[in-house]
């Protein structure tokens, strides 16, 4: 837990990045974690496979409010295929920690779910 | 001696992170004394057999050792022994009632009334009774003290009249803390709608104040539900309390069918069993559960019902009292000092998420519960995206809530910046 609380997760909630929304968004998503009460939007700009912009909002738990932010910031100009294969051990390095308890693994992936739902194209959502 | 009784938990003597155990989740489950652990590892050591079915000499051992407990079940809530039906918590009792007694009463234009504070246990069974049937679904208010809005239940019951076949609603409210005035609720249902019957939650009632059934129904309850796990029984048992007329009418109906609950048996039809304790048994029940049960409340009688309410009552004024003196903190709920209000604290803490501050007083040792509490249409309605709820048992003291208080300082200077 000592870890948990660490200078750069509050500081990045303290001062989130990419927080509101785009008007020219080509892709949207809202995530809910049902079990915290938390939500969370992102509006998402793709040209040519590539994250140009990205806009979130949300209210949460300091974990996944600093994932989001942290995320966000991280995906830009980066392609959909690279961000689409991130996953925990990306999360847990962009936030600076080695392990994180069952109780708050979903607060640290809510940002991840968050994007990668977002740009994933329609076609194969249907599938 | 409730003071002695911490000795009788071994679990609570552990650290977390190095820290003294501070256990306040008990709304979530109650942790088990040594007597009920015996209890059941005694059961398996000595009785162990399938119930009402064999003729030596185990199968005896365990058929009394369950009828025992079903009576010493029974009798801690003032009940019958054939007013009671062993299931494994809350949620499967009010799943019962729906499909038991609702399916069979529940007509299309039918209403059912229920409460904003209710647990998703009771209020989305209802909600599924309801879609089942074609009946409309009232949600009662919470007074802006965190009450039941009993002027609201008298206007739904005024406009609804006869229309209204059932009311359910909590005992205690798990996150408010508050009490249903069960006298009124009752009185106000003969008034408007005589017919209707009226569903008692009483999960977080049962672990923290005497409750009569007998007497209860003479107020006009009619079925009450109770999770062992949170009043120092196993997981995995609960109790139905059901009142007997209702039984035995057959206006209340089983909803699992199998062994044990048959009378007889041919290729394609079957009767029930006379008995009604074995009529709602179906299968192979979970008898070293039930003996678990009827250990803790024997345990609960050893102490006094009536003190561990008073123990509680003292818990929940400290802590409102010494939380509602710290900055940042909102409390949820009425003021124990002007109404009853059991089991529990729920706050907020200004700038701090609840998940934030349970995971920070966890670091000091302190286990609370935070998230909704399986109360989202209540959260939903105040606003409250999270709250932090610390809970209480016969174990705890007011140097747990100190803890507590000495934990929140950690999570205000870790978010103070």
């Amino acid at each position: 837990m000592s870890d948990l609380y660490r200078e750069v997760i509050l500081e990045e909630v303290a001062n989130p990045q990419n927080k509101g929304n785009l008007v020219h968004a080509t892709h949207k998503h809202q995530e809910q974690n049902a079990s915290c009460g938390d939500s969370a939007s992102v509006d998402v700009k793709v040209e040519d496979g590539v994250i140009v912009d990205i806009a979130w909002q949300g209210t949460g738990c300091a974990i996944s409010q600093a994932g989001i932010s942290l995320l966000s910031e991280e995906v830009k100009g980066k392609s959909v295929a690279a961000v689409n294969k991130l996953g925990e051990p990306d999360m847990l390095a962009l936030m600076g920690l080695t392990e994180i308890n069952p109780g708050r693994r979903k607060c640290l992936l809510l940002g991840l779910k968050l994007i990668q739902e977002a740009i994933i194209e329609k076609k194969e959502k249907a599938q | 001696m409730i003071s002695q009784s911490k000795k009788d938990f071994p679990i609570l003597t552990q650290k977390v992170h190095d820290k003294k155990l501070v256990y306040l989740d008990n709304a979530a489950t109650s942790q088990k004394p040594l007597q009920v652990i015996e209890a059941i590892s005694t059961y398996y050591l000595t009785s162990n057999a399938n119930v009402h079915r064999g003729v030596h000499a185990l199968s005896d051992a365990s058929t009394a050792a369950y009828e025992e407990s079903r009576a010493t079940i029974a009798a801690f809530f003032g009940a019958q022994p054939d007013e009671l039906i062993l299931v494994r918590n809350t949620t499967e009792a009010a799943n019962g009632l729906a499909y038991g007694w609702g399916d069979t009463i529940i007509n299309p234009g039918d209403v059912i009334i229920t409460s904003l504070m209710e647990h998703h246990s009771s209020i989305v069974v209802w909600q599924q009774l309801a879609k089942r049937h074609g009946a409309q679904l009232e949600v009662i208010g919470v007074s802006k003290t965190g009450e039941l809005d009993i002027d609201d239940f008298e206007k739904v019951l005024k406009q609804h009249g006869k229309k209204v076949r059932f009311v359910a609603f909590t005992h205690v409210s798990n996150t408010l803390g508050c009490v249903a005035p069960v006298k009124s609720i009752g009185g106000l249902i003969k008034q408007y709608a005589p017919e209707a019957r009226f569903f008692l939650d009483a999960a977080q009632s049962a672990p923290h104040m005497p409750i009569n059934f007998d007497a209860l129904h003479k107020q006009g309850v009619d079925f009450m539900a109770v999770s062992g796990h949170k009043m120092l029984a196993p997981m995995g048992i609960g109790c139905l309390l059901v009142r007997k007329e209702l039984l035995s009418s057959g206006e209340m109906q089983p909803w699992l069918f199998g062994g044990g609950m048959i009378g007889e048996v041919s290729p394609t039809e079957a009767t029930f069993n006379d008995e009604l304790a074995d009529k709602f048994t179906a299968g192979t029940p979970d008898v070293a559960s039930a003996v678990g049960f009827a250990a803790a409340c024997r345990y609960l009688s050893e102490v006094g019902m009536t003190e561990v309410l008073e123990h509680d009552r003292a818990l929940v004024k400290y802590a409102y009292k010494k939380l509602q003196a710290r900055p940042k903190v909102t409390l949820v709920g009425p003021d124990p000092e002007k109404t009853e209000r059991i089991g529990s604290v729920a706050f907020l803490f200004e700038g701090v998420h609840a998940h934030d501050v349970a995971q920070i007083l966890d670091s000091q040792g302190v286990a609370v519960r935070s998230g909704h509490h399986c109360t989202m249409p209540l959260h939903t309605h105040f606003g409250w995206a999270s709250t932090a709820r610390a809970s209480f048992q016969i174990y705890n003291s007011t140097e747990d809530i100190d803890a507590l208080m000495e934990a929140l300082e950690k999570v205000n200077q870790i978010f103070t910046r």
